[in-house]
């Protein structure tokens, strides 16, 4: 008998964020050309989870990659650390908006892409602003903006396209998979 | 492939996203870096702003004596100075915002004036 009881729910935000954590340090250890670029990739994940389970799943995912990701590496309570939080937490508010907004006006519902344009873009916009408002106070700083956006939303398209896969084949070559964890 | 899976909420996410990235790029890189207007200080203080596209030589008179500036096509440059060094006029021109120019003996100094001063060690 166990003390805490885990939910279904659970054990899809466990191995989702597992996944996600993975990817995340995988990443990190890729070369940027620019500080605060990255593919996010572990952001799909992110993604793929507020498609299939909702956006508390997302919550969950989104900040344990963060939280557990930073601990793994080493950067937990670092600047980088506060810039990933930061633009997590914007991208989660943005998603938020996103979906009351798909469902409440569905003739122009916010696919895959969208999300994850969306996602990318505030992302940036809030590692940015922290970056400027903790860090580098510096007007200059701003010139830097629009090539981080546009990177943002090309890295977004992406992963957009690679999270509407990755929704498609869950739903219709494994019925059993989606079944156990729906 | 990608023209399928687009919905008609993901497209207007999409042409916001470019109608801000445009209106990011115009707002941040539009601005020229040049700056069209230089102050002259004598001593510290302020002397006279200057408009840097009205090409004439000026005279300022300093603490040694007549400092001569030629302003040229938006940039500005020291020709004669009653110095002994010249360090000011063989700094030569200058044209971005931020940047100075100063004559130390004869204590006039020369600083383009713009709405976003270049990021350098002296305005950090």
């Amino acid at each position: 008998m166990s003390l805490i009881e885990s939910s279904k729910k659970d054990h899809i935000i466990a191995w989702l964020a597992a996944l996600a954590i993975t990817i995340h340090i995988i990443e990190s250890a890729l070369p940027t050309p620019l500080p605060g670029v990255k593919p996010g990739l572990a952001n799909v994940v992110t993604l793929v989870a507020l498609l299939l389970w909702g956006w508390r799943v997302a919550v969950w995912i989104s900040l344990l990659r963060v939280l557990v990701g930073s601990l793994l590496i080493g950067t937990f309570l670092t600047p980088t650390f506060f810039l990933s939080f930061s633009g997590a937490c914007c991208s989660l508010i943005a998603l938020a908006l996103a979906q009351t907004w798909s469902r409440k006006v569905p003739a122009i519902a916010v696919g895959p892409v969208g999300y994850s344009v969306l996602a990318a873009m505030m992302h940036m916009l809030g590692q940015f602003l922290a970056a400027y408002w903790l860090f580098i106070p510096h007007k200059a700083l701003f010139h830097l903006l629009p090539v981080l956006m546009t990177l943002a939303l090309i890295f977004g398209m992406v992963g957009g396209v690679i999270a509407a896969r990755v929704v498609t084949n869950l739903n219709s070559n494994t019925q059993s998979l989606s079944k156990i964890l729906r | 492939m990608l023209g399928q899976k687009l919905t008609t909420g993901d497209r207007l996410l999409l042409a916001l996203a470019v109608i801000s990235l445009g209106a990011l790029y115009a707002v941040y890189w539009g601005q020229s870096v040049y700056g069209n207007q230089a102050a002259i200080a004598i001593g510290g203080k302020h002397w006279s702003s200057i408009d840097l596209y009205q090409d004439r030589t000026i005279d300022v008179e300093g603490k040694l004596g007549i400092s001569q500036l030629e302003v040229k096509d938006g940039k500005i440059r020291f020709i004669s100075s009653p110095c002994d060094t010249k360090q000011c006029i063989h700094q030569g021109w200058i044209h971005q915002s931020g940047e100075i120019v100063a004559c130390v003996p004869n204590t006039i100094s020369v600083r383009i004036l713009g709405p976003d001063p270049r990021f350098d060690t002296m305005n950090f």
